[in-house]
């Protein structure tokens, strides 16, 4: 039977075409329903956005879901300002609440962070909370309200510039708005980014341990099939499900659909579709010089992730890229770097940059063989590695 | 003579003025694009779906074609038009310089109207309000520069409202990618389908050709353009201008029959049209980059030497660490200035070449008052037909100075081509099989892949012709040695051996006597009373040639192997040193 098309698009996903995630989603409904607000995190383009428009598009009997990339936001008044927004935008609000959000809307203007001083700022900000405070009660009385807020990192990054107090009266401010309405919670999508803004302030930290943590991880096998059977069909190429291209097309992009799309959408230039012709594409996808796949950062970033250790980081997944799927152990790690540096290294601060590498999802332990070995979490990201470190 | 013929101006930098239908008859090669665009805009048009295609191409490598092409198309399907509002960037637009009027410009493009003070936010309600149920299409060449003009917080800006509001979908267009623009940390990262443009290869070139001037009613061009002499020159063109599509154009609105047959007046026109534009490209390069890439170029060096560079030499040059020239050559890489090549002989060094071929040669042009490019057209013009090479090298009055020069750029052009190539040019002139056993020597590739090789782009008695000469230029032991080897690869029997050495026996003559009269022999065109077949091949009734040589009659015949052989040798050297002496290398 043929499959349901899908056409290729990096751009904004139509949440009817998302594949899989079922499980995913389903678990952001169960623990919002049960109390919890979520932090959903992952590297950028695994999927975070296609599942909270998913539940902004498809919401629960009973809830509000209000959707805000807040990546252009620069104030907080212009985040309440995109918020009353959208809300006054929700067509299910009766229209008395609706005209109510609007007259929130007048106040936004006075709600502008002033000045440098820490006072100015905290004011600012109880001005915001009480905007909120208002929406949300009027909502909650007819619904439950699921604030989502994309990029959320990029926002808080962007506060942090002016002041880093700004950043951290925001994220107090959402989280009083989480502890003092019962029928409102939030969802709150992260990369990688918002890892490290964290990792590097407990204070921070304090703001959002209330959330639910949801990270987001390749397809699973079976949705990653029925992706790459779509695909193909989206660009005139019908395959059975047990055609060999659909698991060549899967173990070349790890299931990851943004890798599914760009493989695919390179094979729709191609005058025939073979094994080869995904192999090529794979290849040139993690090599070549236009970083069509972006795995560049990748390699770029640990020097600024990891600065006056990004030595020894790079050293690590140069030893993890070297074994290949295989993987090798914390000892071999420690033997290839003695070779590498040409130096002694201490055990305890391997182990520590293998934790910060882990919590990237650029290694992770495989406990099945024994001893435990490193590996690569994905495979274009190892292979990416090896062109790009030439290792 | 050729006949005059009215022609249609094609403004060859401005397609978006140029009709839709002509657009589309003179558009080769570009289906894949055009297809992955279409489907983009159904899925736009059809869903939420709103994807952001990204064409890249140097300048001139047709993007503004393919967009102004897609548009033409769209309004051709009234389901489709009447679901997207298109708002089309100008190429060069200089009133947008922030968000704002980025979104003033889409407004207005759709006919909306809006406060002066309106905020960002109000303007994009307005923007949704103007196009209604329609979803907006927002197309924009040279986007690396609205990019950099609306700046980061312009850039997040519109990558919110498009995840916001679902309000829009983007076809975009850049010359190269701009890593600032669209690297891990900007809010357009992995937003966009990339399509590389690539250049048009001859044969796309000469359709291109061949569309436009059975547009003109130019039966003789296209006559022309058909004939293998057409081809050849088309092959000069290509490998001095690189396959660039607006090239390809403006060559197609100069070309005459006699112009083409006679390239360098046809090169010192499309040069004059070109300059200013490629002075311009390298007046935007920084200093140290305009270095890198004059050196790159060869200017001041001698003219028929195009071979790609290495860092360490560039750095020489440039007296440069090899540290900077390698920054430089990656970001004139990324602006599509130079490629990358592979140097078999050197596979752990780094070569650059130019990548527009006629940027050297507009340079050049500037600098030498064209005295050198015109000998190197000249040169080519010929060298591409292999006959009319080895006719030049028979003639030439004073072959002690001409030769070396020819043999020289003979050994490189052979260098360059893949055998697929050489035998599409060489296959049917006398002299193929001299020219494939220069190849064939030259090649490192081992006896297996080159069998391979030849036995997808040669017929059966071309393939035997090939190995014999190949062998009959070893000493007699090894060429045993190997053709035992290869003839297992290629399952030999005795008739290809027969065929191969009449075919090479003829070669040699041809060569050596240069008797224009000698027919290339051809399977069914032997006279059985031939000398060589009396000299060379013995009748005998173990072997049955069939039909190869005798039409319809079979033939039994078995040549002298060593005579043979020593014949080949002989002819084969004696061929070599007539059309490449030895002594003048």
């Amino acid at each position: 039977m043929a499959s349901t098309p899908i056409a290729i698009n990096l751009g904004k996903l139509d949440p009817r075409d998302l594949v899989g995630r079922r499980s995913e989603i389903e678990l952001c409904w169960t623990r919002l329903t049960t109390g919890s607000s979520l932090l959903v995190t992952g590297e950028r383009r695994i999927g975070k956005s296609s599942i909270a428009q998913h539940l902004s598009f498809g919401p629960r009997p009973g809830w509000i879901v209000i959707y805000i990339d807040v990546e252009a936001i620069e104030t907080i008044d212009q985040l309440i300002r995109a918020i009353v927004t959208a809300a006054n935008l929700q067509e299910e609000l009766p229209r008395k609440v609706r005209n109510g959000l609007s007259a929130l809307l007048e106040k936004i203007g006075k709600v502008t962070i002033l000045g440098t001083g820490i006072e100015l700022r905290e004011r600012a900000a109880q001005q915001a909370y009480e905007v909120l405070d208002q929406l949300i009660a009027r909502i909650s009385n007819s619904h439950n309200l699921l604030l989502i807020l994309d990029e959320l990192p990029i926002l808080a990054k962007t506060l942090a510039q002016n002041s880093p107090e700004d950043a951290l009266l925001l994220l107090r401010t959402l989280r009083s708005l989480r502890a003092n309405h019962p029928n409102h919670r939030q969802l709150l999508c992260g990369s990688i980014g918002l890892h490290h803004l964290l990792a590097n302030s407990s204070e921070i930290n304090a703001a959002v341990n209330d959330l639910y943590t949801i990270p987001i991880r390749p397809l699973q096998h079976s949705d990653a099939i029925e992706l790459a059977q779509r695909l193909l069909a989206g660009i005139g190429r019908d395959v059975a499900l047990d055609d060999p291209l659909l698991e060549a097309i899967v173990n070349a992009t790890d299931g990851i659909a943004f890798y599914e799309h760009h493989l695919v959408a390179s094979l729709q230039l191609s005058d025939v579709v073979t094994l080869d012709s995904v192999e090529n594409a794979r290849k040139v996808g993690v090599g070549s010089q236009d970083d069509p796949w972006k795995t560049v950062h990748y390699v770029k970033r640990i020097d600024e992730y990891f600065g006056p250790e990004a030595d020894l980081a790079n050293a690590i997944l140069d030893s993890v890229a070297k074994a290949g799927p295989a993987g090798v152990s914390v000892d071999g790690v420690l033997n290839d770097l003695q070779m590498s540096l040409n130096r002694a290294v201490d055990r305890q601060a391997v182990l520590a940059i293998i934790h910060r590498l882990r919590l990237d999802h650029y290694v992770d332990f495989d406990d099945s063989v024994t001893p435990n070995v490193l590996r690569f979490c994905f495979r274009v990201v190892r292979d990416s590695w090896i062109a790009r470190r030439g290792r | 003579m050729s006949t005059v013929v009215a022609r249609r101006v094609m403004p060859v930098f401005t397609p978006s003025a140029v009709s839709g239908e002509h657009l589309e008859s003179i558009t080769v090669g570009r289906e894949p694009e055009l297809t992955a665009i279409a489907n983009a805009f159904k899925s736009a048009s059809t869903s939420l779906n709103r994807p952001n295609l990204l064409l890249v191409g140097p300048r001139g490598s047709g993007k503004s074609h393919l967009i102004s092409l897609t548009m033409h198309r769209m309004s051709l399907d009234p389901q489709m038009s009447s679901r997207l509002a298109i708002v089309w960037l100008p190429e060069d637009v200089y009133t947008i310089t922030t968000y704002t009027d980025l979104l003033r410009t889409m407004i207005r493009s759709l006919g909306g109207v809006f406060f002066p003070n309106s905020t960002d936010a109000g303007l994009e309600d307005t923007l949704r309000v103007t196009a209604g149920d329609r979803v907006i299409v927002l197309v924009s060449e040279n986007f690396d520069r609205t990019l950099n003009l609306i700046g980061p917080a312009g850039q997040r800006s519109l990558r919110a409202f498009q995840h916001n509001s679902g309000a829009f979908m983007m076809l975009a267009s850049m010359p190269a990618i701009d890593e600032k623009l669209l690297d891990y940390d900007m809010p357009f990262y992995g937003a966009f389908q990339i399509m590389h443009l690539e250049d048009l290869a001859v044969e796309q070139g000469r359709s291109l050709l061949i569309k436009t001037a059975q547009g003109n009613d130019d039966v003789e061009l296209v006559a022309f353009l058909e004939s293998p002499t057409g081809l050849a020159r088309l092959r000069a063109i290509e490998h001095l201008s690189g396959g660039s599509p607006r090239l390809w154009l403006i060559i197609s609105g100069l070309m005459t029959v006699e112009l083409l047959d006679d390239l360098v007046p046809l090169f010192l026109k499309m040069l004059d049209e070109l300059t200013p534009y490629y002075k311009a490209r390298m007046d935007e390069l920084a200093p140290a980059k305009a270095k890198v890439l004059a050196v790159l170029c060869r200017l001041g060096r001698e003219p028929d030497d195009s071979r790609p560079m290495s860092v360490k030499d560039i750095a020489a040059e440039c007296a440069m660490s090899q540290q900077t020239v390698s920054k430089q050559l990656h970001e004139l890489e990324n602006a599509r200035f130079v490629r990358k090549v592979k140097n078999d002989k050197d596979k752990r060094a780094s070569y650059y070449e130019p990548r527009e071929p006629l940027l050297k040669h507009c340079l050049e042009l500037k600098s030498n008052k064209g005295e050198p490019l015109s000998l190197l057209v000249s040169f080519l013009s010929i060298w591409f037909s292999i006959s009319e090479l080895m006719d030049r090298a028979i003639e030439l009055p004073d072959r002690a100075s001409g030769l070396p020069t020819i043999r020289v750029a003979f050994t490189r052009r052979i260098d360059n081509l893949s055998s697929a190539a050489l035998l599409s040019e060489a296959s049917g002139t006398p002299n193929f099989a001299a020219l494939f056993c220069l190849y064939l020597a030259r090649s490192t590739a081992t006896p297996e892949a080159q069998a391979s090789e030849l036995s997808t782009g040669l017929a059966l008695d071309e393939m035997s012709t090939v190995w014999l000469i190949l062998f009959a230029a070893l000493d007699y032991q090894p060429f045993r040695q190997r053709a035992d080897q290869l003839m297992k690869i290629l399952g030999s029997s005795e008739e290809r051996w027969w065929i191969a050495g009449s075919f090479a026996h003829f070669t040699y003559e041809h060569l050596v006597n240069g008797d224009p009269t000698t027919e290339h022999l051809r399977p069914g065109e032997v006279d059985s009373k031939s000398p060589i077949l009396r000299d060379y091949l013995q009748p005998t009734p173990s072997l049955v040639a069939k039909d190869f040589f005798l039409s319809g009659v079979p033939v039994e015949a078995k040549f002298k192997y060593r005579k043979y052989i020593e014949a080949l040798r002989v002819g084969l050297s004696g061929a070599m040193a007539l059309t490449f002496p030895v002594d003048n290398e």
